[in-house]
């Protein structure tokens, strides 16, 4: 028995529902922060994949519930990785300085020079605002004029992106960081 | 099975072709690289199951048998390439906050003090490398003095900008 076209599509259908929640969510209830909502909307998404995949295969009987359950694994990884897409889409606008760069080059049609790039975005408010939400979410905290690991969360990312570098980059890893 | 085989097989074989690459040379534009070879691929595996020549009869079972299944196992690679993209950028330019982790955790029980963060840390190593990723992506163009956005410099920032607006959140950075 083939799969039904619904069945191909649900990931995305899965993933526009994921950014319709988490924008609405974000958007009007002010007390749900950036990655509250983003969490809110991959959960919703997931739960409309379950729920749409019940509804195509309660329809077809003829199925091997083997078959069901793997097509089903399919689907939720591909959603997971769509849902991880948006994530980081999400966060490109929040963190990345490329962004930022391109948003202030936009806002000037006739361009900007160094100098005046600098005076709008420079590494003392890249630093101040990674600073701040460092310490706002645990990773570290500042005793005695002094930073110290606080959650280990983000040293353990910065430990497998590292190492991922090492891999794929081997010794030209710290040439690139210089 | 066949659609999560064939999915994770042609990105590992992608994945591996990328690191031969990269060892012996790193591309100046990694990112379009990437693509290319993932993609490229992709494309190779899914017409070789096509064309029946290849793999259908090794792998039996394994062979995905009509057009739907053949766009899920697309659908599931392109998924992995764009997360393995989206998570290559971290390991191709340093993110500042996990630099900033890395450096008190290097300080250990002594603590590390802002300034010395605010030493290393400056606009040489934080806005001019950016600034120079966005000229060799063509993005950026520099008239004069001045830098100026390209065509595809100006739809991604529009994308951006757009975006932010829907979720009314500041700009960001």
């Amino acid at each position: 028995m083939y799969p039904v076209p619904v069945e191909v599509v649900t990931p995305i259908l899965g993933l526009i529902i994921n950014a319709f929640v988490q924008t609405f969510t974000f958007r009007y209830m002010k007390r749900i922060r950036l990655l509250k909502s983003v969490f809110i909307g991959f959960a919703v998404g997931l739960f409309s994949i379950v729920l749409m995949e019940m509804g195509v295969w309660y329809e077809i009987l003829d199925v091997s519930r083997i078959d069901i359950l793997f097509i089903l694994i399919a689907n939720m990884i591909t959603y997971s990785l769509l849902g991880y897409c948006y994530f980081h889409f999400i966060n490109l606008g929040e963190t990345a300085r490329r962004i930022r760069i391109l948003r202030e080059l936009y806002e000037h049609k006739e361009g900007l020079s160094m100098s005046e790039i600098l005076e709008r975005y420079n590494a003392k408010e890249i630093l101040e605002n990674r600073m701040n939400r460092l310490v706002n979410k645990g990773q570290i905290f500042l005793k005695n004029g002094r930073y110290y690991i606080g959650n280990r969360t983000m040293l353990l990312i910065a430990n497998i992106i590292y190492a991922l570098k090492r891999i794929i980059l081997g010794n030209r890893t710290q040439m690139q960081r210089n | 099975m066949k659609i999560l085989f064939w999915g994770i097989m042609s990105f590992l074989s992608s994945f591996m072709i990328h690191l031969i690459v990269w060892r012996i040379h790193v591309p100046e534009k990694q990112t379009k690289v990437l693509l290319c070879i993932c993609f490229g691929t992709l494309l190779i595996i899914l017409s070789g199951l096509w064309n029946n020549l290849i793999f259908s009869s090794r792998f039996g079972s394994l062979t995905p048998t009509n057009v739907l299944e053949y766009f899920q196992i697309f659908i599931l690679t392109t998924s992995l390439i764009l997360s393995y993209i989206i998570t290559y950028s971290a390991i191709e330019a340093d993110s500042p906050s996990l630099l900033i982790v890395r450096e008190v955790a290097d300080a250990g029980p002594d603590g590390l003090k802002e300034e010395k963060l605010t030493a290393e840390l400056n606009n040489d190593f934080l806005i001019e490398p950016r600034l120079r990723d966005l000229i060799v992506d063509k993005m950026v163009y520099v008239y004069g003095d001045k830098y100026r956005l390209t065509s595809k410099g100006f739809l991604i920032a529009k994308i951006f900008v757009l975006s932010r607006k829907l979720l009314n959140a500041p700009k960001g950075g």
